[in-house]
């Protein structure tokens, strides 16, 4: 028999839904220090804490098109072939619309639940897909530590972060905004997370005290690993169970991608592990290339994978804020192959918990050939000061000068 | 298997350390047969001499993989015509390529030339079966091969005007009445100089103007031409490159472009700290970096003295213990140390192809790396908790073939074990430390093999006969398991 049944001691908090999966009884036996982190959890309530979902539009999605500036002639100008007519846009107001595709968020958008910000991005342009969202996700210039602003969120929100608080779903690379000293997990689903013979409890448990040991006593990133690995080994199986449940509802996800990773986020949420922090990738902006018919299918599948994943959550949507984000906008004049090379300012979208949605924020820069940085839309709003508008309101515990140093931003005013 | 198997003594004979080192890092995976040829070549200098001139090995083995593949090297306009007709998919055509890839980089004998096949595959990356680059894909690969050992001048000249490069990054698009600068970007970004050098939008713009003129029919037969009424014409200037540019037919411009930027000492930093990266460590010092850029410009970009230079250095022997495999690494060592080796395909079941999701399921699928700059070279990046549990549960796995693979060769469980017994549990646990590892089992290691079994490291057993098959397979994924089996 090993020492410790759970093999969390790494992971002191929000135990609760395994023990509730558990049963009191079941745990009857194990360490105190065990007991006394569960009770620890349950009187802090972790499972049942705000939640940040960021969304990651990989490529440089066109902000152009996800939020149309139909009152710019400019915009109609310079892209003879990809413009959007201002008669086929949704929920326009005198200045901006959007996409057409975006038609099954329109509800959540008339409830107010959903806000559209415009010229939002990096301080100064930069035109590289991996250095933007290494800069983004970074998101401290002036340190050369490798932490991403994710992290760095999670590690303020608890003295010692559980491997739960931060988690990419839908990928197994790890992306930068999660990468620092505060463990996180990235993973495509839970069902595989099990140790060998989990249809023998024996041996299983014998083979995970031997891995402790193992990689305890191996110095470095390796051996920390694994004894992580054996943490979270310990309570895949019940959040798989609760992922795998499925919600009381019938919803339907898209079968794409992002459909899944969101299936799987409303899982994870509804297991009640404490998770604080999402990180979701949605690839293939980068529209060099026929922008019109690839950027609408594009957005359709995040608008239907977005709908879906609200309506999944129900009550829990409450506590789940959504943003929106992508290394760079694209230029204003259009391509030879109808398609738009890398630009500069960008739209973001804020959904869920605490949004003032309905509406568009923006400090408008305009389009005018004056306005313009080397031919792109201009930033007027730094990103950092969108997450910090949506942090300050949802963790109002979080110190903001540890998450983004020196950064000081006038609000647009989107959160409640 | 001969009689003189090396897994026939109780304790099989070992590399020297160094030895085994070399071919743990410029392999993918220290089997039988790598062994035997470090023993023969007389130090691991020669051996790697002897790997570096890559086309004078025999290897038919590995040459005969395309084979199996019905269309793997169909033409273009061949390849998409059966996409066309609904025979079949560019989602097969690259699941084909890939799982001929990863099938060579088990049974191929040019395994350093494997391996920097690997490396510039993933430094010029293409992913396998994306629409527009997918029937010129096993061309491409054929130029990737041709000068993986090559000069990288010469490498870059190919890749960056070839048909598959012209798809997936839109250069057929680039025309003087339209630039498309996707593929002139990432020529500096990413096969080159890098961000660092500090080129600007006119540099980008100029890089993507001495690209136009790459024709291929996409969509259509996916002929590739060159179209001088589609270059542009006029002075272009890129980080110190300058050309007039005045011929309507350009392509001797890209090639002194190209030329360029292979000999641009920021091209030869970013190579050399990325092969730094591969080879040894995930922070390379400065000196070995500098020393492996020195002689890539010495030599005008010459592979084999490139990688020399590497080898030499002393911080590259230090290195032990320092990289961890990928994925992919880890499913290919896994077969090659284990005596699994696929030897053709017939269905699903199939080694070669069970392969491809082995490696999803841990976390890594070849060829599927969604953007233009390749898997990330750092071994930090597959060092998760989440990967470790997949990378053990796929250790019994094939160690206990609960696949049921298929087309596949396996040495026997009476030719993995020794001849001479009895045998203690714990030399059990040696015996395949030596075999799997290529090192003695450490007290850990014992300990956990016996662990395992709930029993004590003396218990013994009188013969081969004696140990279960169920005892066989845990000892081999318990040594696999521990964190030496997960090094490279």
């Amino acid at each position: 028999m090993i020492d410790d049944a759970c093999g969390c001691d790494d992971y002191g908090v929000s135990r609760r839904s395994i023990l509730k999966a558990a049963g009191l009884a079941a745990l009857a036996g194990v360490t105190t220090s065990m007991i006394g982190d569960v009770l620890t959890s349950t009187v802090y309530g972790a499972g049942e804490g705000n939640i940040l979902v960021v969304l990651s539009l990989r490529g440089g999605a066109d902000g152009l098109s996800l939020i149309v500036p139909h009152a710019e002639k400019a915009y109609y100008a310079a892209r003879p072939t990809t413009s959007i007519a201002a008669s086929k846009l949704q929920a326009a107001d005198a200045t901006f619309g959007l996409h057409p595709a975006f038609a099954p968020l329109v509800p959540l958008w008339k409830q107010g639940k959903m806000a559209g910000l415009h010229a939002i991005g990096l301080p100064s342009p930069n035109r590289s897909h991996f250095e933007a969202m290494e800069l983004i996700e970074d998101a401290d210039p002036g340190s050369s530590a490798r932490i991403g602003w994710l992290n760095r969120m999670i590690s303020g929100l608890a003295s010692t972060p559980d491997v739960f608080d931060g988690v990419q779903i839908g990928s197994t690379v790890t992306p930068t905004s999660l990468v620092g000293p505060a463990a996180s997990l990235s993973t495509s689903g839970f069902n595989d997370l099990r140790l060998p013979f989990s249809d023998n409890p024996t041996g299983q448990a014998r083979i995970a005290s031997i891995l402790k040991n193992q990689y305890a006593a191996h110095p470095g990133p390796l051996g920390a690993a694994g004894t992580n690995a054996i943490a979270l080994a310990s309570r895949a199986g019940e959040i798989d169970d609760a992922v795998t449940a499925g919600s009381v509802s019938s919803v339907a996800y898209p079968k794409s991608p992002l459909g899944k990773a969101l299936a799987t986020t409303a899982g994870l949420i509804r297991a009640r592990v404490g998770v604080k922090a999402v990180a979701l990738d949605s690839g293939g902006w980068d529209h060099h290339v026929d922008l019109g018919w690839r950027i609408d299918s594009g957005i359709a599948d995040l608008a239907k994978s977005l709908a879906a994943f609200f309506a999944d959550l129900g009550p829990d949507g409450d506590r789940v804020t959504v943003v929106t984000l992508s290394e760079f906008g694209r230029r204003l004049t259009e391509n030879g192959a109808r398609g738009v090379d890398h630009g500069y300012g960008n739209a973001v979208f804020a959904l869920g918990a605490g949004v003032a949605g309905g509406q568009y924020y923006s400090r408008w820069p305009t389009l005018g050939s004056g306005s313009q940085i080397d031919g792109d839309l201009a930033v007027t709003t730094d990103y950092r000061a969108v997450l910090m508008e949506i942090l300050q309101a949802r963790f109002p515990s979080l110190d903001l000068s540890t998450v983004f140093p020196g950064v000081k931003a006038a609000p647009l005013g989107f959160m409640r | 298997m001969s009689a003189t198997r090396l897994s026939a003594s109780a304790s099989p004979a070992v590399l020297p350390a160094e030895h085994q080192h070399v071919a743990s890092r410029f392999t993918f995976g220290v089997d039988e047969a790598v062994v035997a040829d470090l023993k023969a070549s007389g130090g691991w200098q020669h051996w790697f001499e002897r790997q570096l001139a890559w086309t004078r090995i025999p290897d038919p083995d590995a040459v005969r993989t395309p084979s199996w593949f019905a269309r793997i090297e169909d033409a273009p306009a061949v390849a998409w015509s059966r996409i066309v007709s609904g025979e079949t998919s560019g989602w097969q055509y690259g699941n084909d390529f890939s799982t001929y890839t990863m099938a060579r980089k088990v049974v191929s004998r040019r395994q350093v030339h494997e391996v920097m096949t690997d490396f510039w595959s993933n430094l010029l990356y293409i992913p396998a079966g994306e629409d527009r680059s997918f029937p010129w894909r096993f061309s491409y690969d054929q130029v990737i091969r041709t000068h993986a050992l090559g000069r990288f001048r010469m490498m870059l000249r190919e890749a960056v005007v070839h048909p598959s490069m012209s798809g997936w990054l839109n250069n057929n698009t680039n025309t003087k009445n339209g630039i498309n600068e996707n593929l002139g970007r990432e020529l500096l970004e990413l096969y080159t100089v890098g961000r660092p050098a500090g080129y600007d939008e006119n540099d980008v713009k100029s890089s993507a103007r001495i690209l136009t003129g790459f024709k291929v029919d996409i969509f259509g037969t996916y002929a590739a031409s060159y179209k001088p009424s589609d270059h542009y014409v006029g002075p272009v200037s890129v980080m110190g490159f300058s050309a007039k540019n005045a011929d309507p037919d350009g392509r001797a411009v890209v090639n002194d472009y190209l030329d360029y930027l292979a000999r641009h000492p920021a091209t030869a930093n970013r190579i050399a700290r990325r092969l730094c990266t591969r080879f040894v460590s995930d922070t390379p010092s400065d000196a070995i970096v500098a020393a492996v850029a020195k002689a890539y410009l010495a030599s005008d970009t010459d592979i084999k003295a490139t990688l020399r230079a590497l080898v030499r250095h002393p911080d590259f022997i230090a290195s032990v213990g320092q990289k961890v495999r990928t994925p992919i690494e880890d499913v290919i060592n896994t077969a090659r140390v284990l005596g699994v080796a696929p030897k053709g395909i017939s269905g699903d079941r199939s080694f070669a192809r069970q392969m491809i999701w082995m490696s999803t399921a841990i976390g890594q699928q070849q060829f599927e790396w969604p953007r233009p700059d390749g898997f990330p070279e750092t071994s930090s990046t597959w060092t998760s908790p989440a990967r470790l549990i997949r990378s053990w549960s796929f250790h019994y796995n094939m160690a206990g073939n609960w696949s049921g693979s298929q087309d596949v060769t396996m040495t026997t469980m009476a030719d993995q074990m020794p001849t001479t017994w009895p045998l203690t549990l714990g030399d059990l646990a040696d015996h395949q430390a030596r075999m799997l590892l290529g090192r003695p089992a450490s007290s850990a290691m014992r300990k956990a093999v016996a662990a395992t079994f709930d029993a004590p490291e003396t218990l013994s057993f009188a013969s081969a006969a004696k140990v279960p098959d169920w005892a066989w397979i845990t000892v081999r994924a318990a040594i696999l398991n521990s964190p030496e089996g997960l090094l490279r």
